[in-house]
């Protein structure tokens, strides 16, 4: 993106974190929750709003993550040899295990086993989880944010994983 | 001496024994890093898609059960995985390891896709009622298999052809 290699701990909390690098990276998947939060908001208030609105607004912040898979493509081909396989194996790591949860809560959830921990015995959670969605629209999904969030802290998981073991 | 410490045999692991279509497919390696996921496909295939009904009914730490089987196969077809690219050499490591991160980041936004189609009811009310299990959703293990075996094999075949 500039004269320089690109080096993976611009990104990572730390002495060499960069917020301009973070926001050029990012910025897409920052910019999508604020457009999420106003589109949960927007479906709230006008419930009887039409089909393809709905759509369009689902699809939005889905754009937007293609638009930062994008420029994390690019961060990564920017890098050096080694920082780019230690990256690279940082995102499978995060990827997989994101893939994995999101999946197994998926299906807890369709087999309503979720249904059956959440709402006999502890009140409290079911609150916790519904709180989750703010428009409503399914219980319990592990929505886009909830997601990217968890994608994120696979990461940096992996990064500190991959990073020993190079060092 | 360099594979020594992972590796099925004696010789580096080649990619293209798992590819369906090639020439060099082989059953053996198949079966060697995919048996997990055989069996978690198979189970998924009973439960979710032919005896759904049924498994509904079955009592909570059944399903629960159920569901531990399956994604712990998982979890062990992953572990396979991971042996079986370390047994690779450089070029050939590099290839699947591209394909797999194209593989699982294309069914996670796939699946992420569906969900929110799904939610605003695009489904439902472009093809009518779900035919199977009372839901457009692709939350079943048998599901994602399928995405992602397409998705392996495209990225695969993509990738390779680059490399050459």
């Amino acid at each position: 993106m500039n004269d320089k290699l690109n080096i993976p701990e611009e990104m990572v909390p730390g002495k060499n974190y960069s917020l301009w690098a973070d926001i050029k990276v990012n910025g897409w998947i920052l910019a999508s929750w604020p457009v999420i939060f106003l589109g949960d908001l927007w479906l709230f208030v006008h419930e009887n709003c039409t089909f393809l609105l709905r759509v369009i607004i689902a699809l939005i912040p889905l754009a937007m993550c293609l638009l930062w898979i994008r420029g994390v493509v690019r961060w990564i081909r920017g890098m050096d040899e080694m920082h780019r396989r230690l990256t690279l194996e940082a995102c499978l790591f995060a990827i997989t295990w994101t893939f994995f949860v999101v999946t197994a809560w998926q299906h807890l959830k369709h087999e309503g086993i979720l249904d059956a921990v959440f709402k006999t015995s502890h009140s409290s959670c079911e609150n916790l989880v519904l709180g989750f969605n703010f428009a409503g629209l399914t219980e319990y999904d592990f929505c886009y944010p909830l997601t990217i969030l968890l994608l994120f802290s696979f990461y940096f998981l992996g990064f500190t994983i991959f990073n020993r073991r190079y060092k | 001496m360099l594979y020594t410490g992972f590796v099925m045999n004696n010789k580096p692991n080649n990619p293209d024994e798992l590819i369906l279509i090639d020439r060099q497919f082989s059953f053996r390696t198949a079966w060697n890093v995919c048996r997990w996921l055989l069996l978690a496909v198979v189970i998924s295939v009973l439960c979710d898609w032919i005896y759904s009904k049924e498994v509904r009914e079955w009592p909570f730490g059944w399903r629960m059960a159920e569901v531990l089987v399956k994604f712990g196969s998982l979890l062990l077809w992953c572990s396979d995985m991971a042996k079986w690219v370390r047994g690779m050499d450089e070029l050939q490591r590099r290839i699947t390891l591209s394909s797999i991160l194209f593989a699982v980041s294309a069914n996670l936004f796939t699946l992420l896709l569906w969900m929110e189609l799904d939610g605003a009811g695009f489904f439902y009310k472009v093809f009518g009622r779900p035919f199977m299990n009372n839901t457009w959703g692709i939350y079943d293990v048998a599901d994602i298999f399928l995405f992602l075996s397409g998705f392996y094999g495209f990225s695969y075949l993509f990738f390779k052809r680059r490399y050459k």
